[in-house]
């Protein structure tokens, strides 16, 4: 304020002989209802105001003729040329459209009104609306096209994130009876997240509260000038910055409870003992005739499975034990956000200081985040800005046991947790030695921490030289340091009681990488109505990631957790590795806009990266978008219930190399041993076929996309059909084991070799369903379809099971979809009529009836058949909120339809118990001789080595977040000198919808690392402004 | 490519026009923490390329497919109406068997990279000459010993001996005399180089000689045979045997663990108790055993047996092979299994039935070789558990009224003697130890010279070869008479079992069919064998797949 008024008085004073008028004003929306906080600022000076409670603005204007701009979020900005009046009413028009928005597309940014290919965009009033600790869940159901997934509910687990389906066919190859992988950063079909220019995976690390805006290209025109990498969509993350002239501190403060949701259906206790009886019923049943007479006279034994004097006392006494009950718990959430921005005098800053912790609901799960951003551009004269921007995140992520969950489940509630005098017991049921009591894991024996911090720096020089020329370069370092500490103490299921098997790990990665980008702006104005835009860029990226990985066994004692590796004597690993990878790039755009009515772009970019094969290096990848305002023609410019119309279509290619590794061409050497009498040799092969071929797969894709709005903006639509086929796939091929090649199953080799189209609709609708003075009622709706489908494998293959073994369904395969699930169809369960039938097969009443797809007679690999997806056919979300005076409601809603896979969870929770019943389970409608009718096979021997029991649908509708905000009316703020106040209270994924058994539909597919409860935050947030 | 020049001008005038230099060195991958074989091997470390052959071995040795299954001493632990196709043959398909088939390839790819680098990449100076010529040969009989497995199993199989350095789907069968010739080929070049008492766990030249005698006698029983097949297979016999005599270690010393290299091995795949994950993980002693530590007092990770890992057991048949004075049962089999935890046993918490309490060293399981009569019975079974000869297939023997140990309180429903030739002292859950598995052994050489001078004819011959072995069982100089191929067989059970391939050598003999109908529980319940389909293995059908149809499954399959 003092620097204001010291400025203020240095004008006052050197230029007295200007004009001095002070002009006063009120801004209001399209009701004339005032609008507070507006910014109001005369253009190309840092002299600014905002608007108070009642919309009234006083803003000294030096000269006439000067230009003043008005803007307000959700409202488009309104320019006045400043006629000499010192009273002015000035009303801004909701923008929906948002056709005044900045967009960023990578390299530069265009008013949405001038985009010509699919980019969609949240600005920070979206991400942080929910209060959601994660980009990926802040975005999640909000953006056709846009698939977010929570892998896994842990606190501070990311999420998955993938743009109009997947393109890489070898993202299933690792797919197995266990599910997929929760590792993002692996996953080769995420997209290429660029954060203030850098390309950066880790995006989980980064506060919500910190993005101003986030923008993903999705069509090729769009991702086309990250080239060699945008096949997958590209998210571009903005982080703040200050605004000139307007000072502002905010503090935003959170604090929630969480608890496990949609819990899964288990047995009771009697339900246990009566299961247990079944279990032994069918165990006898099996040596008789198999007729219903026989099973209604077997005998059975219950102290096969209640082996203890306690358990069999606790059966008849009806003294259950509620494991599951017992271990949850509530967990707490906070978080807080402090910022100040501003600037003034060509400078602008923007600071910020986060924290988050985050408790799981089991254990010791936890996640601790600390932020910090710090942003400052300085206009050092006319011509020359110089900018630095850091972001820091320190991340510490506690996953405690990935055995908690399901020793919780599984533990039978006729054995005790505790013994008479209370304490814990040590091995509760006697009948499996393995089980150590999950309390002691509940209480911290097993430790799986993850301590990162991660920064993001990033410094640029921007000349203008003027109108026409513009050159930025920019220079991002990044680096990633993390440790991944383990340590399986004496008293957790791994371990067993054995200290031979207690083990600790100890990994380090540290990477680092820089960009460095080179942007020249060329803007010809050729003729009145003929503008072109031409920006030429250079960009060099290098990464390089190093680490060791240490683990020791045999520890006589817990007390060093994984600090000191050295107190054990079993020596399991200990190496270090080094990988690098560098890209070095080319790329110039092309923006042609004709009277604002027909918009062109050519977009090129030329890659090399080094992780192709020598010679095979580089590409050049093209593309071209047109656009069509249509609503700017003079025939329809007078239509009024029209306010836009625009038809979008664009073609190009893009690439990604995401699928290999770095030095992906070479033959290296593998080591292993031998022992000849007692001395250990180290022997050499060669694991796999080097491909000197190997090159960029490439993405072709037509996009076809229509914006409208209507009515006053009130509605809004955008419609999207996108078809991209993706050549050259790269995938690592199977190669017959006569090559001589692997070392363990089928040897391959990486290599372009397929072919993938993905092909969808995407719609957005955005209506203003109500607006009245007082109350409005906004919906914003998002659906989107994908298609996938392989095209091509290589030769004459057109299909490749992931593995012959049973257990493992997925497949590659001709017109099916990448992710496909490959298994036996069942038809039903054989009844004790069928017997003769069922044992022609192998089986027998109780077990599956698989569908003989080719008559021979025998159940074999060739019935095998595509019985669904992992992906969705369609996903959809939907908020809406109510606005009501200064309350606010929203409601927001997503829904994933059409996936089908194996659940780790109903493999492990299942009634099926082998050839014991020691564990609990799902209350599954399970098959006994008096219960033919039954959806799932006998519990005893009703496995089948297909895994069909496990096959699922994850399909749900989700209530995301159910949120009341109330917004203090500015009369009441001004007596404390606030901005703002906003109070809310959010409840996350309240409910959820599904057939699925397990927990969490969402989460279902993945492995059992992450198992665990899907979550409900009830959260309390505040948010003030200075 | 032609568009690529073009757009590479285009590069090129962006550098001009921006202050930056970049150039395909930028590119250029340097990787530090991995090697190739042109940036490592040279000659002074060439022989890891040999090391690398023989590591894959344990890979091979460590897989029972297609071994012991479906023979007449070993069928499925499990109930005798269970199906298993590699035991009783139903539903045997091209699903089963990949690893036979991939690990023998893959020590036939690392012997034809070594061979081919030892030959034209390696600079090798004239001193080390011989060491180079060693290496090959090492790598050539280990060759021979893969393609031998293979053509055993699958008949006629690829010929590959280049390196291969393009990705190819055109491998197509050669014939099985043609297989043969090739095993031939390279155990004759490979013998005369050879050493003949190399470091423990090297191929020598007396290995050589008895799988290239076991190779003879195969193909001398066969369509293509030459005729004097089995008489050069009892010369190499013979060279293998040397002056070795195995009188001069016991059955029981041979199977001391702590005497695992020792001279009656002509070779053997070794693990150890120190050095990576990997070697020390074999499974071998869990083999032929059940899940002991569901027996009371036996504990799961303390215990001195292992745990089960491999879901076969012997056959009644097996079993009844063993005479009184045979000294080799004792050391094959465990007749009484002890205690290692003290426990109280007391299965029905407190009842009518009194508990027992186990100590540590206490007889936990007995099966006697001969039924104990009832009153013996019932005397032992309040003590511990006791199954009868007949008792040893799937099922729960009639409990005994009034006694401790009712069989209906054992969760275990195949008892039997378990392995004892095997047993390891060093094991952890994952069923992996230090227990070396032994490939040819001196014994087996004489057996095989009794076969191959039985087959050329040589009664007397075959009794020399065939006494020295049951005189060191027996003690009983010159005990047989007569012989024919049924008595070679059962000798093979008592000295070998577990330790060669039982299908092989009884497809061989062409006494499998004949054998498992008598013997095997399993097959005799519901066996689908069919001498014209499986006498051969079916090729694995991702191979088939993967093959642009040059690739032919075995008829039947």
């Amino acid at each position: 304020m003092k620097l204001k008024l010291l400025m203020l008085l240095m004008f006052g004073v050197s230029f007295a002989s200007l004009a001095q008028t002070q002009v006063t004003g009120v801004v209001v929306d399209e009701t004339n209802v005032p609008l507070p906080s507006a910014t109001v600022q005369e253009k190309g000076t840092s002299n600014g105001v905002v608007t108070d409670f009642d919309g009234n603005f006083t803003i000294t204007v030096s000269q006439q003729g000067a230009t003043l701009t008005f803007s307000y979020i959700g409202f488009e900005t309104k320019e006045i040329v400043w006629d000499g009046s010192t009273n002015l009413t000035v009303q801004l028009l909701p923008s929906s459209t948002g056709l005044d928005e900045v967009v960023v597309i990578g390299y530069g940014s265009v008013k949405r009104s001038d985009l010509t290919g699919a980019v969609a965009s949240l600005n920070n009033e979206t991400v942080t609306e929910q209060r959601k600790t994660d980009i990926g869940q802040a975005i999640q159901g909000r953006i056709a096209g846009v698939d977010v997934r929570t892998l896994n509910s842990k606190p501070g687990a990311p999420l998955s994130i993938q743009i109009r389906g997947n393109t890489v066919i070898t993202a299933n190859q690792g797919s197995e009876r266990d599910g997929v992988s929760d590792d993002i950063t692996s996953d080769p079909d995420q997209p290429l997240y660029v954060v203030d220019g850098v390309f950066f995976d880790n995006i989980n690390v980064l506060n919500p509260a910190d993005i101003e805006q986030i923008d993903i290209l999705k069509d090729v025109s769009a991702t086309a000038i990250y080239g060699a990498r945008g096949a997958n969509g590209v998210v571009i993350i903005t982080t703040k910055n200050g605004i000139e002239g307007v000072t502002r501190i905010t503090y935003d403060v959170t604090f929630g409870l969480r608890s496990a949701t949609n819990l899964p259906d288990f047995l009771s206790g009697d339900e246990y003992v009566e299961f247990v009886d079944d279990v032994l019923r069918a165990r006898e049943w099996l040596g008789t005739d198999f007729s219903i007479d026989a099973y209604n006279n077997v005998a059975i034994d219950r102290s096969t499975e209640f082996q203890s004097p306690e358990e069999l006392a606790n059966v008849a006494n009806r003294t259950y034990t509620d494991w599951a009950g017992l271990l949850r718990e509530t967990g707490i959430q906070t978080s807080h956000t402090l910022g100040v921005s501003g600037g003034n005098n060509g400078l602008v800053y923007n600071a910020s200081l986060g924290y988050l912790k985050d408790e799981g609901v089991m254990g010791i799960e936890d996640f601790e985040r600390y932020n910090i951003s710090l942003s400052a551009s300085k206009k050092l004269n006319d011509k020359l800005t110089l900018g630095v921007k850091t972001y820091l995140a320190l991340s510490e992520r506690e996953a405690g046991s990935p055995e908690l969950f399901r020793s919780s489940l599984r533990l039978a509630p006729t054995v005790s947790a505790f013994d008479a005098n209370g304490e814990l017991v040590v091995l509760p049921d006697v009948q499996d030695q393995r089980f150590i009591n999950p309390f002691f894991e509940a209480q911290g024996s097993y430790t799986a921490e993850t301590r990162s911090l991660d920064v993001i720096a990033n410094v640029f020089l921007n000349y203008k030289h003027n109108d026409f020329f513009n050159f930025k370069t920019q220079f991002s370092p990044t680096v990633t340091s993390s440790r991944f500490g383990e340590f399986r103490g004496l008293l957790t299921r791994n371990s067993r009681n054995d200290p031979t098997r207690v083990r600790s790990s100890y990994d380090t990665r540290l990477r680092t990488s820089y960009t460095w980008d080179n942007i020249a702006d060329f803007n010809f104005n050729i003729a009145q109505g003929h503008n072109l835009k031409t920006t030429l860029i250079t960009s060099l990226f290098f990464d390089n990631t190093e680490g060791n990985d240490t683990e020791v066994r045999n520890f006589d004692t817990d007390a060093f957790s994984f600090f000191n590796t050295e107190g054990g004597t079993d020596i399991r690993a200990f190496g270090t590795f080094q990988t690098q990878e560098t890209l070095a790039s080319f790329a110039a755009r092309l923006n042609y806009n004709i009277q604002d009515k027909y918009l062109f772009t050519f977009t090129g970019r030329y890659d090399g990266s080094s992780k192709l094969a020598a010679g095979n290096q580089w590409d050049f990848f093209p593309s071209a978008a047109f656009a069509w305002r249509a609503s700017q023609e003079e025939f329809l410019k007078e239509t009024n219930w029209l306010n836009n119309l625009k038809f979008r279509v664009s073609y190009g290619e893009s690439g990604n190399d995401n699928v290999v590794d770095p030095f992906g061409s070479f033959a290296f050497l593998n080591q292993s041993s031998f022992l000849f009498g007692t001395d250990l040799a180290t022997g050499q092969f060669v694991e796999t076929l080097p491909n000197s071929e190997l090159t960029w797969e490439v993405s072709r894709e037509l996009n076809l996309g229509v914006d409208l709005a209507i009515l006053n903006n009130r509605i809004n639509l955008s419609f999207e059909y996108y078809n991209k086929t993706t050549d050259g796939s790269i995938l690592a091929r199977a190669l017959s084991s006569v090559s001589g090649f692997g070392d363990d199953g089928l040897p391959t080799t990486v290599g372009n070799f397929g072919s993938v189209r993905n092909k969808g609709v995407e719609l957005t609708l955005n209506t203003v369903n109500l607006r009245t003075n007082n109350f409005s009622w906004r919906t914003s709706f998002n659906f989107s379809t994908n298609d996938n489908e392989i095209l091509e494998l290589f030769g004459d293959t057109d299909q490749i099971p992931i593995s012959t073994d049973n257990r493992f369904n997925g497949v590659l395969q001709v017109g099916a979809p990448i992710d496909a699930v490959w298994s036996y169809e069942v038809d039903g369960i054989y009844g004790t009529e069928d017997l003769e039938e069922a044992q022609s097969f192998g089986f027998l009443p109780g077990q599956y009836r698989f569908v003989d797809q080719n008559g021979d007679g025998a159940i074999t690999q060739e019935d095998r058949v595509v019985l669904g997806s992992q992906s969705p056919d369609w996903i959809a979300g939907m908020t809406n909120t109510f606005n009501y005076k200064n309350l606010e409601l929203n409601v927001q809603v997503n829904t994933r339809q059409g996936t089908f896979g194996h659940s780790e969870f109903l493999q492990n929770f299942s009634t099926f118990q082998g050839d014991r019943a020691v564990f609990n389970s799902l209350d599954q409608d399970y098959w006994t001789p008096l219960n033919q009718d039954a959806k799932f096979p006998s519990p005893e021997y009703g496995e089948d080595s297909s895994f069909s029991w496990f096959n699922t649908s994850f399909d749900f509708v989700r209530i995301g977040n159910i949120g009341l905000g109330y917004t203090f009316p500015q009369t009441i703020l001004d007596k404390f000198g606030m901005s703002s106040f906003r109070l809310s209270l959010d409840v996350q994924n309240p409910f959820t919808f599904t057939d699925f058994a397990g927990p969490d539909p969402e989460t279902g597919l993945n492995n059992s690392f992450g198992q665990t409860y899907a979550i409900k935050t009830f959260l309390f947030g505040l948010k003030v402004a200075y | 490519m032609k568009r690529m020049r073009k757009f590479k001008n285009f590069g090129f005038a962006l550098i001009g026009m921006i202050a930056f230099s970049a150039c395909d060195d930028y590119l250029e991958e340097d990787p530090k923490s991995d090697i190739t074989a042109e940036n490592f091997i040279n000659e002074e470390n060439a022989d890891q390329l040999v090391v690398g052959i023989y590591s894959e071995l344990r890979d091979v040795y460590r897989d029972y497919t297609f071994k012991f299954f479906g023979t007449d001493i070993f069928a499925a632990r499990s109930e005798n109406f269970s199906f298993n196709p590699e035991n009783d043959y139903f539903n045997l398909n091209e699903n089963d068997g990949f690893t036979v088939w991939a690990s023998n390839y893959r020590v036939i790819g690392r012997a034809n990279l070594a061979i081919n680098r030892f030959l034209n990449e390696i600079d090798f100076s004239e001193s080390n000459i011989s060491a180079r010529d060693l290496g090959v040969a090492q790598a050539q009989a280990l060759r021979a010993l893969a393609y031998f497995n293979l053509v055993q199993q699958y008949g006629g199989v690829p010929i590959e001996l280049e390196e291969q350095t393009t990705i190819r789907n055109d491998y197509a069968r050669a014939t099985e005399a043609e297989v043969y010739l090739q095993i031939i080929a390279d155990l004759e070049a490979a013998i005369p180089v050879l050493q003949e008492s190399p470091d423990p766990g090297r191929f020598s030249s007396r290995a050589a000689q008895h799988l290239l005698s076991e190779v003879y006698i195969t193909r001398g029983y066969s369509s293509f045979a030459e005729s004097n097949d089995f008489q050069t297979a009892a010369s190499l016999a013979e060279a293998a045997i040397g002056s070795y005599d195995i009188r001069s270690q016991s059955y029981a010393e041979v199977f001391d663990v702590g005497n695992q290299i020792n001279d009656e091995v002509l070779f053997a795949v070794q693990w150890g108790t120190e050095g990576l994950a990997e070697d020390v993980n074999n499974n071998k002693h869990s083999i032929f055993m059940t899940q002991v530590f569901q027996y009371p007092g036996i504990s799961r990770s303390g215990n001195i047996y292992g745990l089960s890992g491999f879901g076969a057991q012997p056959t009644n048949f097996f079993y009844s092979l063993f005479a009184d004075n045979d000294s080799r049962e004792d050391p094959t089999i465990h007749r009484v299994l002890f205690a290692d935890e003290e426990t109280t046993f007391d299965p029905d918490g407190d009842g009518p039935i009194p508990s027992d309490l186990i100590l540590p060293g206490d007889t936990v399981v007995f099966f006697p070789k001969n039924a104990l009569v009832a009153a013996d019975l019932e005397d032992r079974l309040n003590r511990y558990y006791v199954y009868q000869p007949d008792q040893y297939e799937f099922g729960v023997p009639d409990n005994v009224p009034g006694v401790t140990y009712q069989y209906s309180s054992n969760i275990l429903r195949n008892n039997f003697p378990i392995f004892e030739k095997f047993d390891d002292t060093v094991f952890d859950e994952i069923v992996g130890g230090a227990r070396d598995t032994f490939v040819f052994r001196v014994a087996g050489t004489h057996l095989l010279a009794a076969e191959a001078h039985l087959g050329a004819g040589n009664t007397g011959q075959a009794l020399f070869h065939i006494n020295r072995v049951r005189e060191r069982a027996t003690g009983v100089a010159d005990e047989l008479t007569t012989i024919d191929i049924d008595v070679i067989l059962d000798e093979r059970a008592r000295e070998l079992a577990g330790e060669t391939n039982r299908w092989a050598v009884l497809k061989r003999t062409g006494k499998l069919e004949e054998r498992i109908n008598l013997y095997n529980p399993q097959v005799i319940d519901h066996g689908a064998f069919d001498s014209s389909i499986h006498l051969l293995r079916p090729i694995p059908g991702v191979e088939i797949q993967l093959s642009s149809g040059t690739l032919l499954q075995n008829p039947g399959y």
